[in-house]
Parts: structure tokens; sequence; C-alpha cells
């Protein structure tokens, strides 16, 4: 047989140590974590709150989002004047909102005075102007990914059927209806229930020192303080279906997934792995094309999709464990979820040494590729450091993940892939999308 | 086409001379980046550099391109290659570790890329086919592409992607890559890699074997022109664009417009889809753009928008926001920009370059600006 | 053991290297051919390779245009003389000299490729 891709003869030591994130928690229940990176000319500081649109309800649905907004119409001028820039992300468990400046010493205090005065702002003394603008801006945003962006829709809605009447199944941005419906009281009360020094978490990322970071936050940040806001229902996954077939639009979307792992499961990277076994693709891409997997041999013999991604998504109680594929091949969308399910199978049967290699090492690549990037870094670090208490180190990760066998790859997928439920989603041309129970069945077989 | 042997004789015994930088740091990830002159402004046919960059990690004389995917996939690491008007970019982002074969395959695609017929019906064309429809079918895109040719006509005004216009013959390619891929035309850079690991495997790779060659990069400030072009297109919303020429002098106060004009410190920024400035050895181009799905309203927009440029503006306002745009950029960036922005006051429009692209009907000429 | 083009190739190679052997095969491949007599229908020898299966297919796709056109003109006018139980003037036989292995070429990368996409879809991986 053949000899290994040539690891051997080419591997060469680490020379430089990784930094490693470090959190201090605060007397007052704020936890300050950071992960530097001296070389670079920037830094990031955000304060990251746990309650995203899964703290939501049907009636402030989007609340998060309208306020990220508020933060940029509020801060945007005066962060432009000293050289600052704003930067939101809203996601399922948690909001973040980080500023970028320019790395120096004692630089750091003007971007905590800009969050800090965000708060203050979202919690009362927002102008109803700047409150409606925010609003107007994001009920239109909606309508455009709404209209627009059909594979986010799909994965929206896949949310919301997998994960229906409960929290994580409202939408992360909120509709249109729900943002038009929401007033400035439905901010106010949002912020006061979630705008805790307990569910709060300040990050910095780049050229910030940690010390200098915990001391100005010591002096610059006043959060209310008050006990986590309690979580009133628990996420649960339903396997079901949802189907916006529209013959106007010009393609397929759509998307299947299985329960996967919450972020603390001890089975978060093994769920991450076998999701790499399949990866993604796209066939404009002559070298995606050539990629070692099974899937996509059978995929390009019979131009079943144009492209595909596999993923493993996590949150605090819950996760999805599937894909979403985008297809001009209309006719044979049977054939796509076929062949892709009946891989799915493989996982558990018959997942190949090499494919499990090969999984490990793109997962490394990707987890490891957000580093460099300052503002991503505070984000990710945030929602990790609420999520488990501490970022991991990445040291740690890549450790755990070597460890992963096809032994734990085939025992993760017997238990939550072989014959489990799934939800379904799509939109576009759909009327070749089998029917539940005939997608269903296809999750496990009568022999092999 | 040269011969590999003379080639290889000629390139041992001269100087080991490259253009080398390597940034170490803590990241688990290192990337690892090859930057050509051999953009569109080098290239003899309209389309040809696209064609060389998509041919890229493509069979090689010691590799086929399946097992360069198959080896690299196992190792953890992906490659891209890249056109503009100046440069083709070859990158591979890998775990650190792996740096001497990431070296070795990227020497190896510069160097030995065999150029088979048949890969170009195969697989490069459609490529391309698909790049130039995802460029098509932006109206912006087609607005700055406008825009090029109209200000520097040839040169940086040369189409970037590859339709067929000019035909290019697979010999074209060949001897293009002859041109272009020589050690004082290339820029290699790493990032997360160590510099003196990161010479030393360059030496033991195929990089040792490019001919010296000269640098093609031009210094001559090049012929602009002003003019206006329309393009009537069903492709999208509308858009109305500006651009002006910007000497290598000028950098810095087009790079702060760029910031201001997008951001809260100008009340046109809420107009204003898009403002950049876009940086090459010998000149640049500024360019804005704005964009809506009613003609009639971009129509307006852009007026207002000349109308208060034209009028003089103090910008230095912007200098803290660029300064910080620009380092975040340099975070992620293989290629460093450094620029002092210090000396940056007030920007006055004169005269510029105009692209109108949708329901060109409803959209102002330049006089009416 | 199925035959590739790649190891009939290999050992027509292998024979002609050989003093010994290339004495005694090649008068017989040259009878061979005679007996065949596809010469006298117009055709070289690559025309008569199998050509349904993906390794062909392949092979002919990537045929310059000329030579493909070249090889469809032959192939009609074989039948052709087939099908009215006449052989070619001999004017218009195929010559040895021009009997080149203009297909060959195509068919060794072919299967070289599928080959090494067998091996590569094969791997095993060696702990180090």
């Amino acid at each position: 047989m053949l000899r290994s891709a040539t690891r051997s003869v080419f591997k060469r030591g680490l020379v430089t140590p990784a930094s490693k994130p470090v959190v201090t928690e605060l007397s007052n229940g704020i936890k300050v974590a950071t992960l530097t990176n001296e070389q670079s000319a920037a830094a990031t500081v955000g304060v990251v709150f746990g309650s995203g649109s899964a703290s939501e309800n049907p009636y402030n649905n989007g609340v998060s989002n309208v306020l990220a907004h508020l933060f940029h119409s509020e801060g945007a001028q005066q962060a432009a004047k000293a050289g600052i820039q704003l930067s939101t992300k809203t996601a399922r468990d948690y909001q973040s909102y980080v500023a970028s400046f320019a790395a120096g010493s004692g630089a750091v205090s003007k971007p905590l005075d800009l969050l800090q005065s965000h708060i203050s702002a979202a919690l009362e003394s927002s102008s109803d102007a700047a409150t409606a603008g925010a609003l107007a801006k994001t009920a239109k945003e909606v309508a455009a990914f709404e209209a627009s962006n059909h594979p986010g829709r799909v994965l929206e809605h896949l949310h919301a059927t997998a994960f229906q009447n409960t929290p994580l199944g409202l939408p992360v941005r909120g509709t249109v209806e729900s943002i038009e419906a929401l007033e400035k009281a439905d901010l106010q009360t949002h912020a006061r229930y979630h705008f805790h020094n307990s569910n709060a978490v300040i990050v910095g990322s780049g050229n910030v020192a940690h010390d200098e970071l915990v001391k100005a936050v010591e002096s610059q940040i006043s959060l209310q303080s008050g006990d986590k806001p309690v979580e009133k229902k628990k996420s649960s996954f339903l396997g079901s279906e949802v189907r916006l077939r529209d013959d106007t639009l010009p393609k397929a979307w759509i998307a299947i997934a299985a329960e996967g792992e919450p972020v603390t499961s001890p089975n978060y990277y093994v769920a991450k792995v076998a999701a790499q076994v399949f990866g993604s693709y796209a066939e404009a891409e002559p070298a995606s094309r050539l990629q070692g997997v099974k899937l996509i041999d059978e995929v390009q013999e019979y131009h079943l999709c144009d492209s595909f991604d596999h993923y493993s998504l996590s949150y605090k109680d819950a996760g999805l464990w599937g894909f979403s594929a985008e297809t001009s091949n209309i006719h044979q969308i049977d054939d796509l979820t076929h062949f892709t399910l009946k891989q799915w199978n493989r996982l558990s049967i018959s997942v190949t040494e090499q494919e499990v290699a090969r999984a490990k090492s793109l997962l490394k690549l990707q987890l490891g590729s957000v580093a460099a990037d300052s503002v991503k870094l505070a984000h990710s670090l945030g929602a990790e450091t609420l999520a488990l208490g501490a970022a991991p180190d990445l040291t740690r990760v890549f450790e755990k993940i070597d460890n992963i066998t096809v032994k734990d790859v085939k025992a993760w997928a017997s238990d939550r892939l072989w014959d489990q439920d799934i939800a379904i989603a799509g939109t576009g041309k759909i009327e070749g999308l089998l029917d539940y129970m005939r997608l269903r069945n296809d999750m496990s077989m009568m022999r092999w | 086409m040269i011969g590999s042997r003379t080639r290889m004789a000629g390139a041992r015994q001269l100087a080991r001379h490259y253009h080398i930088s390597a940034k170490d740091s803590a990241s688990k990830v290192s990337t690892l980046a090859v930057r050509v002159h051999a953009g569109a402004r080098y290239a003899p046919k309209e389309g040809l550099a696209h064609l060389l960059s998509r041919f890229n990690f493509h069979n090689t004389g010691n590799k086929s391109a399946l097992r360069l995917v198959r080896e690299s996939e196992l190792l953890g690491g992906r490659f891209e290659s890249t056109v503009d008007r100046e440069y083709i970019t070859l990158k591979a982002t890998f775990l650190k570790e792996d740096l001497p074969y990431y070296v070795s395959a990227l020497g190896d695609v510069v160097y030995k890329t065999s150029y088979r017929p048949h890969e170009l019906p195969e697989s490069v064309l459609p490529a391309a086919h698909h790049d130039l429809a995802v460029a098509q079918a932006c109206p912006v895109k087609s607005a700055e592409n406008l825009l090029y040719s109209t200000v520097f006509r040839s040169d940086l005004g040369n189409a970037v992607l590859y339709d067929a216009v000019q035909k290019v013959s697979l010999d074209d390619i060949k001897a293009y890559a002859d041109k272009v891929y020589t050690r004082d035309n290339i820029e290699i850079a790493g990032q997360g890699v160590n510099e003196s690991d990161l010479k030393r495997f360059v030496n033991d790779s195929l990089f040792a074997s490019l001919p010296q060659g000269t640098s093609l990069a031009k210094e001559a400030t090049p012929k602009t022109f002003v003019g206006e072009t329309r393009l009537r297109s069903a492709e999208g919303d509308s858009v109305a664009a500006i651009a002006v020429p910007v000497a290598k002098a000028d950098f810095a106060t087009y790079q702060v417009l760029a910031t201001y004009l997008t951001s809260a410190l100008s009340d046109l920024s809420p107009l204003v889809t898009k403002a950049k400035l876009d940086q090459y050895s010998n000149a640049g181009l500024f360019s804005l753009y704005v964009k809506g799905s009613d003609a009639a309203v971009v129509s307006e927009n852009i007026k207002k928008v000349v109308a208060t440029l034209k009028t003089g503006k103090d910008i230095s306002a912007a200098k803290g926001a660029a300064a910080l745009q620009l380092a975040l950029h340099n975070e992620t960036a293989a290629f460093p920009v450094q620029l002092s922005l210090d000396n940056v006051k007030d920007f006055k429009l004169g005269k510029f370059s105009y692209a109108a692209v949708g329901d060109v009907a409803k959209l102002p000429f330049a006089d009416e600006l | 053991m199925p035959q590739t083009i790649t190891s009939i190739v290999k050992m027509g190679d292998f024979i002609l290297r050989s003093p010994a052997l290339s004495k005694v095969v090649v008068p017989v491949a040259q009878q061979f051919v005679k007996f065949a007599g596809y010469r006298q229908l117009g055709l070289k020898f690559d025309d008569i390779i199998a050509e349904e299966n993906d390794i062909a297919q392949t092979a002919l796709r990537r045929l310059p245009e000329d030579e493909g056109y070249a090889r469809a003109f032959r192939m009609i006018r074989a039948h052709q003389s087939e099908l009215t139980h006449h052989l070619l003037p001999k004017s218009q036989w195929v010559k040895p000299e021009e009997d080149t292995l203009y297909l060959t070429p195509y068919l060794l990368e072919a299967e070289a490729e599928a080959k090494e996409r067998e091996e590569l879809d094969n791997l095993q991986l060696t702990t180090k």
C-alpha cells in the first residue's frame, strides 16, 4: 500500500510557544478574558453578554439585533472621531459589542468608555429618534435577508423547525413583523434583564495587556449587579420538516440535520470531526472536486449539487449536526439526499482511518485560522468564556482532536446519527425533496 | 520554452537572491504567500493572467493536482491562487509544523506546472467562466472595471478576467509563465513562520531553480484619461460611480478620504455604497460607488455626493480611523500596507471619470454632475 | 488479470529491448497485423482498440480535433468497405509507417490518472 503523505519526512518541531487565553474574575463578578497578540498594531476590546436570540421570546424576537444596530448608530460618530472601529455580533447564545483601536499604552480607556456609554444608552438614555432609526434599519436588513439570502434563510428555518417552540428556534435576526412591533421599552427591558455583571465577559484581543485591561475595566465599566438571568425553558430537538417551496427561484436550497452536541458536551470535537469527514464542496473550484471524500465522487458523477457544507453547530443546550446544499439539478434532489444520508450511515459502520485523519487535520486548520483576526477572535473568545468558563487553549484542543480515533467517531455516530430523527428545511424548487419518512428511512440500513 | 535543465544550471550559480519576508507568531496556523508581478497589466492578452492564475495548483512535473490535494488535506492545509491588476498571488494556509511541505509545493507549482493541453478545457476554463459569471452578476464590479478601462485604457485598464474576447492559447499561457515566474519578479512572505527556516526551505525547494529574471514592476507614472462610460444592464441594481487616478504621493489623502466617506464622520456615508483606494506600484485609483434598486434615487444621490466633494472638505478627522483600518488589515495580510497618514488635511474633488451601470436612462451623464 | 494498455506497452518495450526476443516476436507480430487485415480497410491499430470504457472515452475526448476527425473518417470508410464486402484499393491501404500510435499516449495518461486515483482513494495511513 501507499506510504502516508510525506508527513514524517517533513515534520518540524514548534519553536514559538502559543499565547494562551487568560481569564480573571473581578470581585463584582465580571470576567475579563484576553488573548494577546503583541505583534499586532491594533487591539480589540469588547463586552459579550451571555444572552442572544435564544434569550428572547416570540414577542421581543430581534431585540438583540436591534440593540446591535443601536450600538452602531449611537456610537459611530464618536468612535470614528477617536479612530475606533465598532463591530457587533448577535448569535443564539450571546451578543457581543467590540471596539477596535490602535494599540498603545492607555489607549484602552476610550473604547471602554464607548462600550460603557452604549450599555447605559441601551438601558435608558438612548434618544427616541435613535431607537426608531435602529428599528427601521434592522427591519430593512432583515427584509433584505429574507428576500435574497436563501442559504441563510434555510439554515434559520432548519433551527426553527428542529427546535420548534423552544428558545433556539427563534431566528437570530428576528423577523420583520416582530421587529416592527418593538418599542424603546422592549429594548430597555431586555437590556435590564440581561446586561448583568454575572452575565458578561469583557474580552480583549490583539495587542492589549491583560493586567492593563483588568485595571481599566475595574475603574471604567460598571454593569448592573444581580444574578444571571434564568432561562425559562430548555431547547430540545424535534424531528420535523419545513418547506418553503418557491418555483420562481433559480435553484433549490436544502438543509438536513440530526441533533448534535451542546457546547459543553465531551463529544463536541468528535461531532466536529465527523462533520469534517464530509467537509464542504464547491463544484466551481477545481481543487474542491479532487478532495478525498467518497460523497464528492458520487455527487460529481451525477452532478447532484453545486455546493454543500457539513457542520456541527453547538449551543448551550443542544446542537445540530448536518449539511446544507445548493443545487441547480432540481430533478435529482432525491439522489442527493439519499447518497448523502447513506454516507452518513458509513460514519457508524465503515468510516476509515484515513478519512478521520483527514477530518482531524482540516478541523485543526479551521480552528487555528480564526486566531489572526483580532475582531473575530474577540467575538469567539467571549462566546467560549461564557459557555465554558474559560476559552480553551488551542494547544489543548489540538491534543484532544489528535486523540480522537475511528472508534470514537463510530461510537458517536451510532449513538447520535444512526436511525435518529432529522430536521429538514428547504426553499426554492424543492418539489423533488422527498417526504419526511422517505428521508428518515435513509438514516439507517437494514443490512450492510 | 526554456529547457528546464539550462534554467537549473543558471540558477544554481547565481547569488541566492529572493524577496522574502516572514513574521513569526504564536499562531498554530501559518500562511505562505507568493506574490508575482503577473497581474492583468503585464499580460500581453486580456484574461491571460487570469488563466495562468487558474492554472496554478494543477498537474506539475513532480505531482499531479489530485495528489497535491490529497496530501495537503491529510496534513491540514489549503491553497488558493488569486489574480488582480498587479499580482498573481499564490497562497497556502497550513498547520505550522508543515512549512517545508508547503514551501516545496509552492515552488513546484511556480517552477514545474506541466500545462497539459486537456487541463485547459476540462478544468481551467470552466473555473474561469465561473469567476467571470460571478463578477458580471455584480454591478459594482462592472462599474469598477469600466472605470479602470476609462482612466487607464491599457495597462491597469486591462480586463482582469478571461472573457474570450482575445483568444488565449495554451502556448500563450506557457510563454507568460516563463516570463513572470522568475526570482526577481516574485516576493515570498510567511506569517507565523520563522524567517531563517523559511529562507532555508526556499533554498532547498524548486524556487531556487527559477531563473533570475528581472522584476516587471513598473515605476513610471502611467498615462491617465478622463472620460465616461455607460452600460445598460438588467443584472441587479443600478450603480453610478466616479474615479480619480491617484499619484503615489497622494495615497495617504485618498486612503483617509475612503475611510471618511464610509464612516459616520461624513454626512454622505449613508449614500455611499463603497469607496476605496486601490494602490499599485506606480499609481492608484480612488473609486466611489452609489448603488440602489431605484436608478432615480441613485442619480439624486450621486449628484449630491459629487456636489459636496467639489466644495472641498477637511477630512483630517478620519486619520485615526483610517490608520486603524490599515492596522486591522495588516493583522491578517501577508503583505502589509505601510502608509503615513500624518499630513492629510483637505480634499477637494477636481476632474473625475464616471461610469453608470444598470438602468442608464435614469442615471445622469458626467456633465450633469 | 485484465490487461491494460500500460501493461501491453510495457511488455512491448521489454520485447524490443531484448534482441533475442524481438528477433522472434517482431516477425510474428508483423504476420499478425497482415492477417488481421485492418490496414487493408484503411484503419490504424489504435482505431480498433475497444473504446467502450471510461479510460478510452477520456483519451478520445482529449484527442486533438484533427486526429479525431481523421479517426472518424477512417472508421466510416472501413464500415462502408465491410458493408460492400470490398477491400480498399491498394493505394489507400494504410502503410506500416502510417500506422502510428496516435491514441496510445492519451490512453496511457488516462490509465495513469485512474491508477493514481485508485491508489489515493485506498490510501493506508502508516503510523510513524
